[in-house]
């Protein structure tokens, strides 16, 4: 079976968000929310400074929190490695809302609770998701690790740096970030810029 | 509806906790009608509890889905199924004119399970608040059995046990919360300042000084008992309301 993850590299990222916005549209997600958000951080001092760029979404972890704690089985992981929601089954109690360290999923107001998806619907038709296709840097690759042909192991071998988010979590996210601006050696001041 | 837990959480962890508390005390009475009445009170808390967590549902009509299903690795599950089981029992004390041994020591023990699971509940989540430390489930167990004497005094009780119930453990309570404080201030700073001077203060200083320092004091001196057990009872809704949203600061727009 496939086990699919993405990585982004953020020194090619600019922090256009037409991935959230692609996101938005594919995925008809609801005003007020996000499945793909960019997270802005100021690093270093004048004159030495930069601002990351860091697009987050669900990081379909291989040991993800959300999904033992759902008391319906609503919350579960696909064969294919994709940490998904059925609807249907949802009684949106919030539990695995309150579970995920990364604040990746939230309540659609139809009465479920929502997330990124890595595009289940486009990628088991052999597409890519709708953030990677659209991201006009080619910042994003999204592939499968369980597949030796796969342009992901390609990025990830190019990668000076590879970074997951709150490793400490022990959830083995499969969403890499490449190339973190952390490399040049600059502090990160605490200071987040609002998108 | 936020998808967050708000005010009908905290109204049925309160709920729960002080009629569970008044059953688990009133077991230790040497006296009938507070039995029954500990029991009636944790049947009430109970069922009203389990209808406001079935309200607070963004699906509430799918509340079966929990009950039909297997997930004992869930906590919420594990707490649905305690909760349900609970009731059932305790209706059955209710309706039995003689009170089996057996059945007293199960429904003793679903009760415990109930008021503890709700701190194991916010445990099992990854907001530092609630999971940084494991003092959560000891701090509700505490506030049942203050708030349960509490209110067993306030329905007319006055055996002395009672109040020395409700002193020793909101002293234990208090100690428990600064500990806590404590313990999770490295991963919750911003929790902990929301609650000692920013959104939640109102909340954390009336639990303080209204729910725990005042009634102590008027214990102490053994005056207005039955303003003092209201007085209990109102920081138990105080611990639990910044307790749920302190977990939150950061997620939930105030």
């Amino acid at each position: 079976m496939a086990r699919y993850a993405m990585v982004i590299d953020l020194e090619a990222c600019v922090g256009c968000a037409a991935c959230a916005v692609a996101c938005v549209l594919e995925n008809e997600v609801p005003p007020g929310h996000q499945r793909l958000w960019i997270r802005e951080r100021e690093l270093g001092r004048f004159p030495e400074l930069t601002v990351e760029y860091r697009p987050e979404q669900c990081l379909h972890c291989e040991r993800p929190p959300c999904v033992p704690v759902c008391p319906t089985g609503a919350s579960y992981k696909s064969e294919d490695g994709l940490v998904l929601v059925r609807a249907e089954r949802c009684i949106a109690c919030g539990a695995c809302i309150a579970a995920c360290p990364y604040d990746a999923r939230f309540m659609n107001p139809a009465g479920y609770v929502d997330k990124c998806t890595f595009c289940a619907h486009r990628v088991r038709e052999g597409r890519e998701p709708a953030c990677v296709e659209t991201c006009p840097t080619g910042c994003r690759v999204f592939g499968d690790l369980d597949d030796p042909e796969s342009p992901i192991h390609a990025a990830l071998e190019r990668a000076r740096r590879v970074d997951v988010l709150k490793p400490e979590q022990g959830t083995a996210p499969k969403l890499f970030y490449l190339n973190t601006p952390a490399r040049t050696g600059l502090r990160d001041t605490g200071k987040e810029v609002d998108a | 509806m936020t998808g967050e837990w708000g005010i009908y959480i905290v109204l049925y962890f309160w709920l729960a906790a002080m009629g569970g508390g008044a059953f688990l005390i009133a077991l230790g009475l040497r006296n009938e009608r507070a039995r029954r009445s500990g029991a009636f009170l944790a049947f009430i808390g109970i069922v009203v509890g389990a209808l406001l967590l079935v309200v607070d549902l963004g699906q509430p009509a799918r509340f079966w889905h929990l009950l039909v299903g297997f997930h004992p690795v869930s906590v919420m599950w594990l707490g649905s199924v305690v909760l349900a089981l609970a009731g059932v029992s305790l209706f059955l004390l209710l309706v039995l004119r003689e009170w089996p041994g057996w059945l007293v020591w199960i429904t003793a023990i679903l009760v415990l399970l109930v008021v503890g699971y709700t701190g194991v509940l916010l445990m099992a989540t990854a907001r530092p608040f609630w999971s940084a430390s494991p003092l959560m489930p000891w701090i509700f167990l505490a506030s049942a059995y203050t708030t349960g004497a509490a209110l067993l005094v306030l329905l007319g009780n006055h055996e002395p046990q009672l109040r020395r119930v409700s002193l020793n453990f909101a002293v234990v309570e208090a100690i428990l919360v600064a500990a806590h404080l404590i313990w999770v201030y490295p991963q919750a700073t911003a929790a902990i300042h929301a609650m000692l001077s920013g959104e939640l203060a109102w909340a954390f200083w009336g639990f303080a000084i209204l729910g725990v320092a005042l009634p102590v004091i008027m214990e102490l001196q053994r005056r207005a008992e039955a303003l003092a057990a209201v007085l209990v009872l109102l920081g138990g809704f105080l611990l639990r309301y910044f307790i749920v949203y302190a977990g939150q600061v950061g997620v939930l727009r105030f």
